[in-house]
């Protein structure tokens, strides 16, 4: 099914069921009601005439996890998720970190961002993380935002670590991931 | 007045009660029909259903600190919003100044995290956090995908605070809420 | 072309063509389908009855920028280049503001950067929220006084009348003898 350009009816128009099949039916199966199914989804438009719900989500992994990687690299528990998109991807990120070995400075820090693999693949950047340089127990807990787009398909979004070297091991815990189709 | 799944018409007569479950209440139904502000966005509520929301803001410049450690509002009142409308679930993002102001450590931090009061509390797993003191000046951001509340129109959400140890100040705050 | 209010049909009534135009016709198009023009965008109100869809907006900046300005300020370079990122947005009233970069301060005061709105530094500023006993802190600016290198950043919901808005990003140092460098500065901009 799809939509149809409503047509402009003139007098003694013969109203046929194909019509009004066409004009009436398959377009209102096209609004947003018809596409509502379930509750908590926001109405974004999917392309010319055509519009979709889409459903945020989070993610989330708890546990510590460390690295000497200074290439981005997942590490066990993600956290990831995938998520059809009609060009654009809201993405939120966030976990505790510090420096368990080695001294944080200028140049030598731990790092997390989101890594995109499918329609639109993009390896974790620099300008799409969180970096800090503290080596404090405690941990300091920071987030950040990127809007990743393309074309309209299907991304994996996995949140990825690195350290800067120079004998720094990253620590990280409470990793969240929220992902939200524009 | 509800949705009407539209229906295959054949030929022959064409009775008011069609027109008026096709044209006028499913219609009735549509975004241009629910729309009744400016800068709002509409969400799903169920079914076939569909609700117009706002993006909801608060926000609190004031200095003030806590000692608490577990979370609490902080302020009389809390920086709060109430009465948030939504069908289940809602993004809250929340961002604040905060540093540790006494008994600073290795091991203590400002935390700032979010509650839907009465349904979800607010946890470390969301919060922002800073180990930082008075000349850190750290701004840090949080957000929590809050579901599983039950529809409602009274659910308030709220900025909570606490310390490690000694006590956290924190200023420049804001809350916005995207109900769902 | 505007939405009316659908009328109860009755029966025996003549259903013209001008009902079916109005009815049909102009009310489909103010739907949904009816508006969308391109994937990706959110569908938001314009007001009663009216719906339209919302472009967002993003940018980044790799380059790195070392400020000593000690007042918020969005800051142009020696040619009169503003240092960035800009961007201009068309909203109803609202819009969604995110902002990160990496940044350092060289002796430990703080280094402020965020979004400044059709220019105006006053709207970051808050005289009322001293966290300094000598200085008063921008209001909604993020901020590290951390020598070392971090990445961080904020979000805020600006509120105004619908239309075009600018959005620079602003850049401050709070402490006399400091100056602050900042790289890889992201906004992104979300309007409703």
């Amino acid at each position: 099914m799809a939509w149809t350009v409503p047509r402009t009816w003139v007098p003694e128009d013969v109203l046929t069921a194909s019509v009004l099949n066409q004009q009436i039916r398959d377009n209102l199966l096209e609004t947003e009601v018809a596409k509502a199914t379930s509750a908590g989804r926001l109405l974004t438009t999917a392309g010319p005439n055509s519009v979709v719900m889409t459903a945020p989500g989070e993610v989330t992994a708890a546990t510590a996890v460390t690295t000497t990687s200074t290439t981005p690299v997942a590490l066990s528990g993600g956290p990831s998720t995938t998520v059809t998109h009609n060009g654009g991807v809201l993405i939120l990120y966030g976990a505790r970190t510090r420096i368990t070995a080695g001294t944080g400075t200028d140049t030598t820090y731990v790092t997390f961002g989101p890594a995109i693999s499918g329609t639109n693949p993009e390896a974790a950047k620099v300008s799409a993380s969180v970096r800090v340089a503290a080596t404090d127990a405690a941990m300091n807990r920071f987030t950040g935002h990127v809007i990743h787009y393309g074309d309209p398909g299907t991304d994996t979004i996995a949140l990825n670590y690195w350290v800067s070297g120079g004998g720094i091991t990253g620590e990280f815990a409470n990793r969240q991931l929220l992902v939200w189709p524009l | 007045m509800a949705w009407n799944a539209p229906i295959t018409f054949v030929n022959g007569v064409l009775p008011a009660s069609q027109l008026n479950q096709m044209l006028r209440d499913n219609m009735n139904e549509t975004a241009p029909a629910k729309a009744m502000n400016v800068a709002g966005y509409f969400v799903s509520t169920g079914t076939n259903a569909i609700a117009e929301r706002e993006v909801l803001n608060t926000s609190y410049y004031e200095r003030f600190g806590t000692t608490s450690t577990s979370y609490v509002a902080a302020v009389p009142g809390g920086i709060a919003i109430q009465n948030v409308a939504h069908s289940g679930s809602l993004i809250a993002l929340w961002t604040a100044r905060m540093y540790v102001f006494s008994s600073p450590s290795t091991t203590n931090t400002a935390c700032v995290s979010c509650e839907v009061t009465g349904k979800t509390s607010a946890a470390d797993s969301w919060a922002t956090r800073t180990v930082g003191g008075d000349n850190a000046f750290i701004r840090g951001m949080g957000f929590h995908h809050f579901t599983g509340l039950g529809a409602s129109t009274t659910d308030q959400v709220r900025m909570m605070f606490r310390t490690g140890a000694g006590q956290s100040n924190f200023s420049n705050c804001e809350l916005i809420v995207f109900p769902l | 072309m505007v939405w009316t209010v659908p009328i109860t049909f009755v029966d025996a009534d003549p259903l013209t063509a001008a009902q079916l135009n109005v009815f049909l016709r102009d009310n489909m198009l103010e739907t949904g389908p009816g508006k969308a023009t391109t994937g990706a965008r959110l569908l938001t109100t314009f007001g009663v009855n009216q719906i339209g869809e919302r472009q967002w907006a993003r940018t980044v900046l790799n380059s790195t920028i070392t400020t000593t300005n000690k007042e918020y300020a969005v800051i142009q370079d020696e040619d009169d280049v503003l240092y960035g990122p800009t961007l201009t947005v068309e909203h109803g009233g609202k819009c969604l503001v995110f902002y990160d970069a990496n940044v350092t301060s060289t002796t430990g005061g703080a280094a402020m950067f965020g979004p400044v709105f059709d220019g105006d530094t006053r709207e970051a500023a808050n005289p009322a929220s001293t966290v300094n006993s000598n200085v008063s802190v921008t209001a909604k600016a993020a901020a590290s006084a951390r020598r070392s290198g971090a990445r961080l950043g904020g979000i805020m919901l600006y509120t105004g009348e619908p239309g075009l808005l600018r959005v620079d990003m602003g850049y401050g140092s709070i402490n006399n003898s400091s100056s602050a460098t900042y790289s890889h500065r992201r906004l992104s901009i979300y309007p409703f």
